[in-house]
């Protein structure tokens, strides 16, 4: 079973249950065969998502335009991978950029945030009628579910709703990394001793009810009972707590929220949980973009490059696919107030784990960064990127609770194959 | 590589797909009977070819065979339907184009051999309302009161399972009365009853007690309350959407005043204007005042018909033309959402001139769209001698010569106003003095008194059309959307797909209740009522040992009760009402502890702090807000609830009827330039610098962590959860109980169990102080002090938080669960704890 809701299974992939394999159900025999005549197979089992909210640029990041009136105030820097460059505020994210892959040849559709986040998030285009699953969710409904904790965790912010997959493949948040979850324990003035006992008398009481009258969610309710205690005893609450780390191991990541967020989803990735969002806003930069570039440099240089490095170091990193991604990019034209606006028809994005080959840059925009210039990126490509680096079938079609047939990611969405080593 | 495991799941799904990719009765018959046998059928074989058999399909006619089964990819009859809309050959001929995924699934059906199972003959299929046919069991004398028309609910619900063929049904009696007590009051006020209400009730030796309880809780202030969430939940209103708050005040205030359904349906369909005003344009708004998104939206949620596959292609489904959608959706053709103002943002619906509804569609090849004229796409009930329920309905509403002389007054000022497309001629004369005054003077010019908000007389003809008594769909859908609210089960499921292609299950008892609603003058109390007064309401449910299927087949058939679950805002305001938690239940200073907290310690400058952040607010400045130590949401925030002012959402604003005119809103928008202005001031210019040299320092979002202690006067009171902005913000105890986004349309309630309900339960701040004994609640005195007496504290504890007294055997062990705690009071915190947590107080008995 998948680690969230079979609910609203398909009929389709009911029949193909017996054949034991959720990747591959519902896939005509076309694709099938091709899937697996494909040249790699997947290395992923789990996702740290880096959601930019806002917009970021792509020129003062990923794609620096050195020499060119719209280059901004930003140098490009050399990397450890060879001829590729990157914005100065990444000095250590360019050490690590042998384990990375860059894209710069994003062609978005959307200058709306709203629109745009969207987009970026679950592919499909937005629709007043129906709210797709984001990827996180879409990636634990066609996941297994490991260990006691939640499979889909989403730090400091909002991710995007399941939309028709339901409840269960929401994310589970955590406001502030570090900080206690109230409801992972008994609540303050009630030891373990009495608890256990408290437990005692409500099996009981459920098993009296149970008893009496027959009801199925009665049932259910027992197993998610179960689960719940489990997690409030499971050793696996130990990756929510910072408390313990190395002091110089948060210094390293930073002494931010960012920071923190960072190294708190690397602990729950190598926990076990599927799916880490790990949410920034601040990209907005209609003004001083420069700046506020700077600050976002500042913070999140140290705490990525840390994160690529550590999972390297423990051996995750091959299996955990890293993403950061934006609505969109901006203008290469600095307005009055020295911001950049919403610019979508080109923007970067970065990648590395996963089974991501290193050290490349794929597609490219024009001089200023205008354009796409070669192997433009659809937005949909990088969810279908994302689920053939973690063996999941893009092409799958899902049943919404409406009866549409609604496939997992956009129609006509090819996994970017050059990323794969 | 390939290994083993893949190969052999290749082969396995190759067999299942190869007999599961298309079904001809499923898929290629509806096509078929809805599209070809009109003209190649047994009345006219046009062109020589009958397509209503298998033999006629096989000989094809005068242009030959239609399959080509020597290359099924070239076979005519994929041909002709892939033609372009304008050749002289594309079938059918008269009718839309067949829809994409029609065109699929008749491609692939071909491809695997186009095969056309023995014996089966086509019918034309014509479209019809469902569920109408029969009517022998609905009598044709009106109910004398409510409980008759209950009791002929009973009789119809029996007469319609007694013909049910193949159906062993268990009946369960129904509920006792402290049972009945619970159940009820849960479902009509949103909380589990009081010792009070438990006295009173059980005082009543009446024969007619639950009928009396009834009446005494539908007129009790939170019946409003509660049912305003069912009503949010049908309409999906959204407080964070533009017009949310003020439609949720709307609806509550509806509920209150008892407005007719059907009233509140025409305002909610045909209202146009400001929501701070007119709050029921805050429906059109939900939807962005899209008309596609409405018509979808109208159709299913006040006919209960799923339209909305329509919208972009034949309904693969159902026999809704995607044209037919799109004459729905012209009756919203003009309307149009404007947004004025810069720095105080004021949104409202108005009319256009233009309609947006165009045909064909817009991913269509030819060039030239016509503008579709509204037509209303479902049928009316025809008859010749007037219904009975119709009847009464217009003897209800039979108004007096000078009601109706004010209406018509009103209507003829209605009428008048015009629609004026007031956003592009604010956008033309954004910050350009020149253009403004020129805006200016074309407002002046249609001045006169009218109002920007104009109103639509198409959507008050479709709100008349859908609130029509003879529309067979609009009370039927409400009646059983609310009679699977109370009983659990509805009629037809899921509750918003009324369709021939879906099994009402009792068609006269639903029927039989929207004829009653109707004559009612669709009045929500009363119905409610009639469905509480029948036994299908009050039966039990099946005891443990049933199987899955006599638990199926007793629940659909309403010989007995589905154990529901209390809404997520019911659960927690039934923990706060049986922990006494609306007041404090300790005197000041008795629970007084240390709490120890990490707080963050910006490590920036505290004056550059200070100074960046007193910044204009046009900028979004997320960034900002992150730098905000110390704001740490605190533990719990996810239980808290929060009143709304609905009252006051609804006062017309100060402003009066002169700010409903054009040039107030230009006047705003001036406003919005000399604020402009402003902004040139040096003080915002200050904290720019002070910002970018804060974002420079590499110091704007880091800080330390420290450890504080607070000393705490751990007492808490709740609010109710029924008065919230809605819906809860995500990971809220509402959300986590199945409050939906609803943003979505045919979104329920998700009723599944999960782990983070236990955790919420288990864990949470109310559940644990709901258990603790206070000593300012009734059962402190039983538990502790000279005159404590374990067993009636028990016997309280039971009432109150169960509604019902222990059993021996429960008293036995309650008494052990509370020698067992620390202290008498300890131990019944505990037994209130496991009482609180446990099945029975989740699920409805």
């Amino acid at each position: 079973m998948s680690s969230c809701t079979d609910y609203y299974a398909t009929r389709r992939r009911f029949l193909t249950q017996f054949a034991g394999s959720a990747a591959l159900l519902g896939m005509p025999i076309n694709r099938l065969v091709a899937a697996i005549g494909s040249a790699h197979a997947p290395k992923a089992k789990s996702v740290i998502l880096f959601w930019n909210g806002g917009g970021m640029s792509h020129i003062d990041t990923w794609d620096p335009k050195p020499g060119r009136e719209v280059g901004g105030e930003f140098a490009a820097i050399k990397t450890s991978a060879d001829g590729i460059q990157i914005s100065e505020i990444f000095p250590q994210v360019a050490r690590q950029m042998h384990h990375c892959t860059i894209i710069r040849s994003i062609a978005g559709t959307n200058g709306d945030h709203g629109r745009a986040t969207y987009e970026l998030q679950t592919s499909h285009q937005q629709n007043p009628a129906l709210v797709h699953p984001g990827m996180g969710s879409f990636v634990v409904n066609e996941s297994q579910k490991n260990g006691d904790l939640p499979a889909y965790i989403s730090i400091g912010g909002m991710a995007p709703r399941a939309g028709y997959l339901g409840q269960r493949c929401e994310a589970y948040y955590i406001g502030l990394p570090g900080e206690r979850d109230p409801y992972l324990a008994f609540p303050d003035g009630i030891h373990r001793e009495q608890g256990d006992r408290r437990l005692q008398v409500l099996a009981k009481m459920n098993l009296r009810a149970s008893n009496k009258i027959a009801a199925r969610d009665l049932k259910e309710t027992d197993v998610a009972l179960k689960d719940a205690v489990a997690l409030m005893k499971s050793p696996a609450l130990a990756s929510f707590d910072l408390d313990k780390e190395n002091p110089k191991t948060l210094e390293r990541y930073g002494l931010t929220e960012f920071g923190r967020g960072t190294l708190l989803a690397k602990k729950l990735i190598e926990t076990g949980v599927r799916f880490v969002q790990v949410n920034r806003g601040g990209f907005d930069n209609h003004m001083d973009v420069f700046p506020a570039m700077r600050n976002h440099g500042s913070v999140m240089d140290p705490a990525v490059a840390s994160l690529i490095e550590d999972l390297h170091q423990s051996g995750h990193l091959e299996k955990t696919l890293v993403i950061m991604l934006s609505e969109f990019g901006r203008t290469p034209t600095i307005n009055k107030d020295a911001g950049r606006d919403h610019h979508a028809r080109v923007f970067s994005c970065l990648l590395a784990g996963g089974g991501v080959k290193g050290g490349q840059v794929i597609g490219s925009s024009d001089k200023d960064g205008m354009a796409p210039a070669t192997r433009p990126v659809q937005v949909a490509d990088l969810h279908a990127s994302v689920c053939h680096a973690l063996g999941i079938d893009h092409t799958r079609e899902l049943t919404t609770p409406l009866g549409r047939p609604m496939k997992l990611v956009r129609e006509g969405a090819k996994p970017v194959q050059e990323l794969f080593a | 590589m390939l290994d083993s495991g893949r190969i052999a799941c290749v082969l396995v799904s190759s067999v299942c797909l190869a007999g599961a990719d298309v079904d001809f009765r499923q898929q290629i018959q509806p096509i078929f009977e809805s599209t070809c046998i009109r003209c190649h059928g047994s009345d006219s074989a046009k062109g020589g070819l009958r397509l209503d058999t298998k033999e006629g399909f096989l000989k094809g006619g005068k242009h030959g065979l239609l399959i080509n089964t020597k290359d099924y990819e070239k076979s005519e009859l994929l041909r002709r339907i892939k033609l372009p809309r304008d050749h002289g050959d594309i079938m059918p001929q008269e009718t839309e184009p067949l829809s994409g995924p029609h065109k699929n699934w008749l491609t692939d059906w071909v491809r695997t051999g186009a095969k056309w199972p023995d014996g089966v003959v086509l019918k034309q299929k014509r479209k019809e309302v469902p569920g109408l046919a029969q009517k022998d069991f609905i009598p044709t004398q009106a109910p004398r009161s409510l409980a008759e028309a209950a009791a002929i609910t009973d009789q119809i619900l029996k007469q319609e399972n007694d013909a049910l063929k193949d159906v062993m049904l268990q009946t369960v009696p129904v509920i006792d009365d402290l049972a009945f007590l619970r159940r009820a009051t849960v479902d009509l006020i949103g909380r589990i009853p009081t010792m009070d209400e438990l006295k009173q009730f059980e005082a009543d030796r009446s024969g007619d007690k639950r009928a009396k309880l009834i009446d005494r809780l539908i007129v009790h202030p939170r019946f409003s309350e509660r049912w305003t969430v069912f009503f949010a939940d049908l309409l999906r209103v959204r407080s964070g959407q533009d017009g949310g708050p003020q439609l949720l005040a709307y609806v509550n205030r509806s509920v209150a005043e008892n407005k007719p359904y059907d009233e509140m349906v025409r305002e909610l369909i045909a209202t146009n204007g400001r929501p701070e005003n007119s709050p029921a344009a805050g429906f059109a708004l939900g939807d962005a005042a899209n008309p596609m998104a409405l018509a979808g939206a109208t159709a299913q949620i006040f006919l209960g018909v799923r339209m909305q596959c329509a919208e972009c292609h034949d309904h693969p489904f159902d026999d809704w033309k995607q044209k037919e959608f799109y004459d729905l959706a012209a009756y919203f053709g003009t309307i149009k959402r404007v947004e004025a103002g810069k720095n105080v943002k004021r949104i409202y619906t108005t009319e256009g001139k233009e309609t947006a509804v165009k045909w064909p569609p817009e991913r269509e090849q030819p060039v030239k769209r016509d503008a579709v004229a509204p037509k209303f796409p479902f049928e009316l009930v025809n008859y010749t001698t007037k219904p009975n329920h119709i009847a009464r309905l217009e003897d209800r509403r039979r108004p007096n010569a000078s009601a109706v002389s004010a209406e018509a007054a009103k209507k003829t000022l209605q009428d008048l106003v015009d629609g004026l497309d007031v956003k592009q001629t604010l956008r033309d004369s954004k910050q350009d003095a020149a253009l403004l005054s020129e805006a200016k003077a074309a407002a002046h010019q249609s001045l006169d008194g009218r109002s920007i908000y104009a109103q639509s007389a198409e959507r008050k003809k479709l709100a008349a059309l859908i609130t029509d008594p003879r529309n067979p769909y609009f009370a039927r859908a409400l009646m059983n959307r609310m009679w699977a609210e109370l009983v659990g089960r509805g009629f037809i499921e899921p509750l918003d797909n009324i369709s021939a292609y879906n099994t009402i299950r009792h068609p006269q008892t639903l029927q039989f209740l929207a004829q009653e609603f109707v004559a009612s003058g669709y009045d929500i109390r009363s119905a409610i009522k009639t469905v509480m007064l029948t036994q299908a309401y009050q039966r039990g449910h099946l005891s443990a040992g049933a199987t899955v299927k006599e638990l199926a087949q007793a629940e659909e058939n309403f010989t007995a009760t589905r154990p529901r679950r209390m809404l997520g805002e019911v659960l927690f305001d039934s923990v706060v009402i049986a922990g006494h938690l609306l007041t404090h239940k300790w005197p000041e200073g008795a629970n007084i502890r240390e709490v120890k907290r990490q707080i963050r310690i910006p490590l920036a400058n505290a004056a550059l702090l200070a100074a960046a952040e007193d910044m204009s607010t046009n900028q979004p400045n997320m960034m900002m807000a992150m730098t905000k130590p110390g704001q740490a949401p605190a533990p719990y925030d996810l239980e808290k609830g929060a009143s709304l002012d609905f009252e006051a959402l609804l006062k017309p604003e100060k402003a009066g009827k002169d700010e409903d005119k054009f040039g107030d809103v230009l006047s705003e928008s001036k406003r919005d330039l000399e604020m402009n202005k402003k902004k040139e001031d040096d003080a915002i210019e200050a904290a720019r610098q002070a910002r970018i040299r804060l974002l420079r320092s590499g110091n704007a979002e880091r800080f330390r962590l420290e450890t504080v202690t607070a000393i705490t006067d751990d007492n808490p009171k709740f609010e109710s959860t029924l008065r919230m902005a809605t819906p809860a913000p995500p990971s809220h105890f509402l959300r986590v109980f199945g409050q939906p986004a609803r943003d979505n349309l045919g979104e329920f309630r998700d009723e599944a169990p999960s782990l983070r309900q236990e955790l919420m339960m288990l864990n949470g701040k109310a559940t644990h102080e709901a258990s603790r004994v206070g000593p300012f609640e009734p059962v402190h005195h039983l538990i502790t002090g000279p005159n404590a007496n374990a067993a009636r504290a028990v016997e309280l504890v039971y009432l109150e938080i169960f509604t019902r007294r222990p059993t021996v055997e429960e008293m036995a062990e309650a008494r052990a669960v509370i020698s067992a705690g620390a202290t008498p009071a300890e131990g019944l915190a505990d037994l209130r704890w496991a009482m609180l947590n446990s099945h029975e107080f989740r699920y409805l008995p």
